[in-house]
């Protein structure tokens, strides 16, 4: 029979004691949203399942530093595990290493209208992710880590080794970029 | 009304990714080839560590009386006894006052004729081995204005902990950057920071900060009060290289004759007979003194705070963030009438697991309470991080924490 793990910090327990079944929950709970975040980072599906797969390892090894501190406390430690793994995944792959660092052109920033709250609400997942994915991985990296993630330009620049300031033009870019490509769909599907 | 932005993040946030049906077999296999990795990993490495290194043992204590590094030898020398008279650190020279013996009410200049080298002429220059000195600096700091000889006679010997001389460019050089070879020797008084109500016990430095204890300087096994010191688990008194449930000092593997399974009980400080090993109950919340190792480490009257005394210290005291000789951590300064001038350091020791997997940046120091709300696998610890501080914060007991004693 299964046995059941009803709160979080029972949960958290069983997985300290390397109980296969606690770990079996805490697959069942939380593998979909972090493979979520896997995907907004790292677009390729095998390439984020894979991630996914070693976020789940590396969370069941290190179980003994997660801290309960309320309900919620145990998805926000794998997601954040989940972030630093996918970035340091980022990081090694070449292509992202050959994007220069740029400075931003006031000509690129100019001329991008507010996109409205309503008509974004209404684009399909799969558009949106689309569109979110379409950025260059270095914009879509720090749009993902500053505007979804809650993460400050100081813990980017640091996970990412550039300085606050390219952090910051890169969010500008990543913004203006984004938020033409809202304005083409919704445009376009008249939304 | 709500920006675009948010609303992305909104949705982004509470998305589900649909996976293949096959997943959880794919993780498993995974996780197989994984843990099989880490455990081949392990003792090739136990192999590998063992063999070399007992050979490079008996190389190093062949090898030993013949080594010899005359570069290195001139970097730190010690001259005689156990804490010596003077000794030189790269190109300054340090008298440690501990080495002198001083009567009460001397002044810093008799103190200073008494230091090896050193001379004062009848009208008051200084010289440092033939060297005269142009400038006297109390920590680091420009204090005597022109006329030194006379401060020199009105500062006591007493608040004088180390005297260092060394050279130092001019300041001219200092603004330009650029070195004019005119050096001046300078002379340097550390002055103790010791107050009303601080002391030693066993060697050990606490400061009177008006509270009901008096809390030490520096963690259990840390020499300066900006090192983190050891890691100790709950209850342990000696440090371990890793600081695991299977490894701690009060479980055990208990194997059920029912079910077959298996799970680790607790052997002491265990008030839930569903976690008691054999059903042990000994209604323990607090560790006694020889499990305590600030007592067992340090002796005398010292030991671990418990939570009530933690909980003091963040409620009469200022904690403002800040760095010790680059070392991150709070500066715990008293709010007690009589005590402000009154501070220790913690410096921002982590939970020895998230020093080794770098997830959590909160900061942890054991309190010799158990939680008795919790399970029993739990003992409070004061946590903080840069912005706040828990001090009812609980901890598993079987991780290793940074210890700072307090005594009566």
């Amino acid at each position: 029979m299964r046995k059941s793990f009803l709160t979080e910090q029972k949960l958290a327990l069983g997985c300290v004691r390397n109980d296969r079944d606690a770990q079996g929950e805490l697959y069942a709970r939380y593998s979909s949203k972090l493979y979520a975040i896997c995907l907004r980072y790292i677009v390729d599906r095998e390439e984020a399942r894979d991630l996914m797969h070693d976020c789940m390892i590396k969370a069941m090894d290190n179980f003994k530093s997660f801290r309960y501190v309320s309900e919620g406390s145990l998805y926000a430690w794998l997601s954040r595990i989940t972030v630093n793994m996918a970035i340091n995944r980022l990081k090694e792959s070449s292509r992202f290493r050959q994007i220069p660092f740029e400075q931003v052109s006031g000509d690129e920033l100019e001329n991008a209208l507010e996109p409205d709250a309503e008509s974004v609400r209404k684009i399909p997942d799969g558009v949106l992710d689309k569109l979110i994915a379409e950025l260059p991985p270095v914009r879509r990296t720090v749009f993902n880590m500053y505007c979804i993630d809650g993460y400050s330009h100081h813990d980017i620049a640091r996970a990412l080794g550039i300085t606050e300031r390219t952090s910051t033009s890169v969010l500008a870019k990543a913004r203006a970029s984004l938020k033409k490509a809202l304005m083409n769909y919704i445009d376009k599907t008249g939304l | 009304m709500k920006d675009w932005e948010d609303i992305i993040k909104e949705r982004q946030l509470s998305r589900k990714a649909e996976l293949p049906e096959s997943d959880w077999n794919d993780f498993l296999s995974r996780k197989a080839s994984h843990d099989l990795a880490v455990k081949r990993r392990r003792r090739f490495i136990t192999a590998a560590i063992s063999v070399p290194a007992a050979a490079a043992v008996l190389l190093l204590l062949f090898l030993m009386p013949f080594k010899s590094d005359p570069q290195g030898a001139m970097d730190e020398t010690a001259v005689q006894g156990v804490v010596s008279k003077v000794h030189m650190a790269s190109d300054t020279s340090v008298f440690d006052m501990e080495a002198y013996k001083l009567p009460e009410g001397e002044s810093v200049e008799d103190l200073i004729r008494k230091l090896p080298g050193v001379q004062i002429d009848s009208a008051g220059n200084i010289t440092v081995n033939g060297k005269s000195v142009n400038r006297i600096l109390v920590n680091g700091k420009e204090f005597f204005n022109t006329d030194t000889t006379k401060s020199l006679t009105q500062l006591t010997a007493e608040m004088i902990e180390k005297v260092k001389a060394y050279e130092k460019n001019s300041d001219q050089s200092l603004l330009v950057g650029i070195d004019d070879g005119r050096e001046q020797t300078v002379l340097d008084l550390d002055a103790r920071k010791v107050r009303r109500g601080d002391g030693r016990i066993r060697r050990h430095r606490y400061v009177d900060m008006g509270l009901s204890v008096k809390w030490a300087t520096c963690n259990v096994g840390a020499d300066k009060p900006e090192d983190l010191g050891n890691y100790y688990a709950w209850g342990e008194t000696e440090t371990k290289s890793e600081y695991l449930l299977s490894n701690y000092r009060f479980s055990k593997w208990f194997i059920s004759d029912e079910t077959n399974d298996s799970t680790m009980l607790l052997t002491k400080y265990c008030n839930n007979a569903g976690y008691g090993y054999d059903g042990l109950v000994d209604n323990k919340t607090v560790l006694d003194p020889e499990d305590d190792v600030a007592h067992v480490k340090w002796g005398g009257d010292w030991r671990i705070p418990t939570i009530e005394e933690w909980n003091e210290l963040k409620e009469s005291c200022t904690w403002t963030w800040g760095n010790m000789n680059g070392v991150y951590g709070f500066y715990v300064t008293s709010n007690m009438p009589g005590y402000t001038d009154h501070s220790i350091f913690l410096p921002a020791a982590g939970l020895s697991a998230h020093k080794v997997t770098g997830v959590s940046f909160s900061i942890d120091y054991v309190s010799s309470s158990l939680n008795p709300y919790s399970n029993q696998f739990e003992c409070y610890s004061a946590n903080f991080t840069k912005t706040r501080f828990v001090p009812y914060g609980c901890v598993f007991r079987y991780l290793g924490l940074s210890v700072r004693p307090v005594c009566n």
